[in-house]
Parts: structure tokens; C-alpha cells; sequence
């Protein structure tokens, strides 16, 4: 089954995955920082793009289109959704947009949060480690 | 200007009156000469204050402005809490504190709002401690196939010597050797 990008619904473990940086805080000129992969607070998944680092000029476009209407985009960490399911997590498609994905399955503790926090960062370090390195730098 | 900043700027003015009153002098009394003595342990002391601080005053300043970066709701794009100030006081003040041995951090916001503190000292190994608005730690380390997680509590609002052992060990050359 195909989505409204024409991508298949399961997305594939060699699949490249693109997490948007828009924090200076979330990359240095070697890799992306653990940070960068945490979920939002809220929905308790991450945002990717099914994008890898070519071609550029399009993965910028997404972006520009999807992030960086009001954010600065500093760049992209590229992860295969392999590593993220070696990390225990999911990969699951999420249109619209185009392209867009969530890493979700992220631990969670109610009785001690700190505890699940301890986890998710485990689990954002290890996918930071597989990331691309250095990670794409692009200012949109 | 961020207050450690700040409080250097107003050690660095009582630290000239002390460069001037260290100076050997020709003709002096007793009482002179220990004053002079003791301004000389003053400035030696402030130099090498300020060595060792540089480094840290410049992560604090690192620090200030990521979280001015992320002071917003929804400073990622993606639904990130704001840079919560408690939090950023609170790494402030561990980092000033991190004993001289110990290689500084590097540092981000995450999220939920909290200060991340990063020692990624080989792309193999990554040692991130969380700083919240609590005394509690949630931290979290990768070394090759060696990985974990777990909570510290902060001890006289000082890293506890759980993770500053981790710290030193992972940012030497040693394999690191947890209990599981």
C-alpha cells in the first residue's frame, strides 16, 4: 500500500531517515548530540523525514516547507530506520506531509519519569552514534 | 551579562589593587612587606583562578545563549518545552563546580526544557547527564556495546561521585567497568 508520496507504508530498515537540527545546541562539527533525537514532551514521538542527505537541494526544500517556516534549520542528522530498530523503537509513517515519519515506542515511566527519561536518553545516544557524521550542515 | 561573568569581572577589579600592593617595593616595613607577601599569594592565586575558569566561563556563556535560543514555546519546531531558567542555573552551577581534573561538557536543551550536559569524548562513547528542576539526574551512557541508564541525585547541589567518576573514566582511555 502506497501513501500520497508514493513511498510504501512500512518503511524499510535501509530506509535513510532525516531529523531536522533547529538548535545550535543539538550538533557540533563532528555529530548530532543525543538531544536531538529526544521525542517531543508532548506526543512523545520524534519527528524525521523519509529523506537521505541526497539530493540536498530537495531535502532543504522539505525543510523550508515543513519546519522552517518560523525555525532556523542549522542542518540534518541522516539515521538508518535500521538504527532506530536497533534501538528498540518503531519507525512508523505519518502523512501529510510528504515523506513524514515518527520514531515512536519511546519508554515511559509513570511512577518514576525520571527513570523513563534516563532510558529515552540511553536509546537517543545510541541513534545519535549511528547518525551520519559530521551531520549535514544547511541554514534555510 | 550572566552573574558568574559578572562576579569574575568584580574579582578581576580587587585583583589589580592586589597586583599593585604584591609589588616589591624598596623601603618597607615589616608590616608592609607581609602585606605585600600576602597580595602576592592573592594574585597568584587569581591567575590561576582565572586559567582554570576561562574554559568554564566560556561554557556558561555557551550556555546562556542556547538558553535565550530556546526560551519559546515551541523553540525546536517540533513542540519543545521552553529552556526552563531553573534548569539553567542549576547546570550553571555544576558546571563552576566540576573539579579541575574533570573534562568540561558540551552542552543542549532537550525538549521537555532541561539543560543536557554531553561528554562525547570518541564517537563510540557518550556520557549525557539531564539537569532538571529537581535534585534528581536522569543520565544515560553508550561505550561501544557497553550501554545504560540510571538516576543520580545531586549532592550539595554538586554532581555525586557516581557520575563523576563516570565522567573521568569516560573521558580517559580506560574501558569502562559497571556493575550491571
Amino acid at each position: 500500500m502506497s501513501l500520497p508520496s508514493g513511498l510504501p507504508e512500512r518503511v524499510a530498515d535501509g530506509e535513510d531517515l532525516a531529523r531536522f537540527l533547529t538548535s545550535s545546541g543539538h550538533y557540533n562539527a563532528t555529530a548530532a548530540r543525543p538531544a536531538a533525537f529526544l521525542p517531543n514532551p508532548r506526543n512523545g514521538e520524534t519527528s524525521v523525514f523519509r529523506h537521505g542527505a541526497e539530493p540536498l537541494e530537495e531535502l532543504k526544500a522539505i525543510a523550508q516547507a515543513e519546519v522552517g517556516a518560523e525555525r532556523r534549520i542549522h542542518g540534518a542528522a541522516i539515521v538508518k530506520a535500521s538504527a532506530i530498530r536497533e534501538a528498540k523503537l518503531q519507525v512508523r509513517a505519518k502523512e501529510p506531509p510528504p515523506r513524514h515519519a515518527d520514531i515512536v515506542g519511546w519508554p515511559w515511566s509513570k511512577d518514576d519519569p525520571d527513570f523513563g527519561k534516563a532510558e529515552q536518553k540511553e536509546l537517543a545516544a545510541l541513534i545519535a552514534q549511528k547518525a551520519t557524521k559530521p551531520p549535514l550542515r544547511f541554514l534555510v | 551579562m550572566p552573574e558568574p561573568l559578572l562576579s569574575a569581572g568584580l574579582m578581576l577589579a580587587g585583583y589589580s589593587a592586589a597586583v599593585a600592593l604584591s609589588r616589591p617595593r624598596s623601603a618597607v616595613s615589616a608590616e608592609a612587606e607581609s602585606v605585600r607577601l600576602n597580595a602576592s599569594i592573592v594574585v597568584e592565586q587569581v591567575h590561576r583562578s582565572v586559567a582554570l575558569f576561562g574554559p568554564k566561563a566560556a561554557l556558561i556563556s555557551t550556555l546562556a545563549a542556547l538558553g535565550e535560543e530556546c526560551r519559546e514555546p515551541n523553540w525546536d519546531g517540533y513542540g519543545a518545552e521552553p529552556a526552563s531558567l531553573r534548569s539553567l542555573h542549576r547546570a550553571e552551577d555544576l558546571i563552576a563546580s566540576l573539579p579541575d581534573d574533570v573534562l568540561l561538557p558540551e552542552c543542549s536543551i532537550e525538549p521537555d526544557g532541561c539543560v543536557s550536559l554531553d561528554w562525547m569524548p570518541a564517537p563510540y562513547r557518550t556520557l549525557t547527564v539531564s539537569v532538571g528542576v529537581t535534585d534528581r539526574l536522569p543520565y544515560a551512557w553508550v561505550d561501544g556495546t557497553d550501554r545504560g541508564h540510571a538516576v543520580a541525585k545531586l549532592v550539595d547541589g554538586q554532581l555525586p561521585p557516581r557520575i563523576l567518576a563516570e565522567i573521568r573514566r569516560f573521558t580517559s582511555h580506560e574501558p569502562s567497568v559497571r556493575a550491571a
